[in-house]
């Protein structure tokens, strides 16, 4: 009988850490066999400012991930995000001694190597090298060389940079939860992988992951990763505008945001008012749900807005750069009331909520 | 799983699977668990601590004392004394219920 691999996500995210164990069916689709959730508290804009607490919550989520699977944890495929993530593009090529030798892995490796050794500003190291479009001996546009001969190898690369103290952290944590650090991946590719069909890929597409504490961008092209941002905002910021706003403590604002929520003003009426019990006795607070929405508005476009910035930096106007499938959103802050109409309205681009598949 | 609050995670656990890296990202569990033993306070009517009895036989002898007590109040102070002392079982007395029914018996027929 055929053993299927089990390997294990864990997402270290600014509200919640949540690991994830999992294997491939006989059916080929992803089988969650355990899975643990904890609250984060160590982690701010996607970036560990607690180690220690950072720590406690990954060991309370790995642990709570191994009950419901009867499996001890070794090692973790990690997620990283946070404003130091920045990404360039790259062009690199090898030599290869034996043009009368077919391509194989060996060469794209030794290709890919070379754009490791690549000198980065200094505290930055390269997190991934993601190859975008081959050219073998002068001949362009071709996404597998494998088996082809060719002398020269050329190749254009996307190369996602980040600090290297934030990845130490990162890793630290890991470490001193007594885990494995298997590999650290841009948390917008993984839920692009999660989310994003073969075919959006192919036509175009905008991944955005609004989450906690950051708003992760993927663009996709050609079935090719073309352009990645993460934008230091997410839905915790909507909550502390509403804390502001309303003179309300955070839990409150918090509630107030899943519960009624929207960030479409036009929506609610103005006679539509949702009473805040009082603190210690005083008397409960009357907030408009119009202006609720108006502060969530005011934010998400701020959001959308820098989103929008990245999809006109990586050109999407060109007629060769078009998006297609237009933007799929994911993450917490997709579930926010009317976030996909304001998305529509803001970019022009057809909207859909991406759920894991 | 299928919301998206977890896409970020269930991307992570795919990349880990589709990685060429080959590690054992886990292993079985080994059942280490022992059984939970939970001590238990015995306490009387009064609801001070009982001494702990250790046997099914030397719990039924601290009934029994409690049957002689009752059943030969009139012999209260001599079994006060007998009482105070640790209880004596012999082997062929260890059928209290036999024992408490012919001390019945004799008192019926005095």
């Amino acid at each position: 009988m055929k053993t299927h691999r089990i390997a294990v996500g864990l997402d270290i995210g600014t509200t919640k850490i949540v690991a994830l164990i999992g294997r491939h069916n006989e059916f080929g689709k992803i089988e969650i066999i355990g899975h643990g959730t904890a609250p984060s508290l160590g982690v701010q804009r996607g970036v560990v400012v607690n180690i220690t607490q950072t720590i406690e919550s990954i060991e309370k989520a790995v642990e709570l991930a191994e009950q419901s699977a009867g499996l001890n944890i070794k090692s973790v495929a990690v997620g990283i995000a946070g404003q130091h993530i920045r990404s360039l593009q790259h062009s690199d090529y090898i030599t290869r001694e034996d043009a009368e030798e077919v391509i194989e892995d060996a060469d794209l490796d030794r290709l890919t190597e070379n754009v490791h050794k690549l000198a980065m500003m200094p505290g930055e190291e390269i997190i991934h090298v993601l190859p975008q479009e081959y050219k073998v001996d002068g001949q362009g546009d071709i996404k597998e060389p494998r088996g082809m001969y060719g002398g020269r190898l050329e190749a254009s690369f996307h190369i996602v940079v980040g600090q290297l103290t934030s990845i130490k952290n990162i890793a630290r944590c890991v470490k001193s939860a007594n885990l494995d650090l298997h590999t650290v991946n841009l948390e917008p590719l993984a839920s692009a992988d999660a989310v994003l069909s073969q075919e959006e890929k192919e036509a175009g597409v905008v991944l955005v992951d609004i989450g906690g504490g950051t708003t992760d961008v993927a663009i996709f092209k050609d079935g090719i990763i073309r352009h990645t941002a993460v934008i230091p905002h997410g839905g915790n910021i909507i909550t502390s505008d509403i804390k502001e706003g309303c003179a309300i403590i955070e839990k409150q604002a918090e509630t107030l945001k899943v519960r009624f929520g929207s960030a479409w003003p036009g929506e609610n009426k103005e006679n539509e008012i949702v009473a805040i019990p009082g603190l210690r006795g005083r008397d409960p607070k009357e907030i408009s749900l119009k202006n609720l929405s108006r502060i969530i508005h005011a934010r998400s476009t701020e959001i959308i807005n820098a989103v929008f910035t990245e999809i006109k930096n990586y050109g999407y106007d060109q007629p060769s750069k078009k998006l297609i499938a237009g933007v799929v959103i994911t993450g917490g802050g997709s579930q926010l009331k009317h976030i996909k109409q304001l998305v529509e309205y803001l970019t022009g681009l057809d909207t859909r909520v991406g759920y894991p598949n | 799983m299928n919301s998206p609050i977890y896409a970020t995670a269930v991307g992570l656990l795919m990349q880990g699977l589709n990685s060429r890296k080959e590690v054992d990202f886990v292993e079985v569990m080994e059942d280490t668990a022992e059984p939970i033993v939970t001590e238990l306070e015995l306490v009387d009517d009064s609801g001070l601590p009982m001494e702990e009895v250790g046997s099914d036989e030397s719990r039924f002898d601290h009934l029994l004392d409690h049957a002689e007590e009752d059943d030969n109040t009139e012999l209260a102070t001599t079994e006060a004394s007998k009482s105070s002392k640790a209880p004596v079982v012999s082997p062929n007395q260890s059928n209290w219920f036999k024992r408490w029914a012919d001390k019945f018996i004799d008192m019926i027929d005095e």
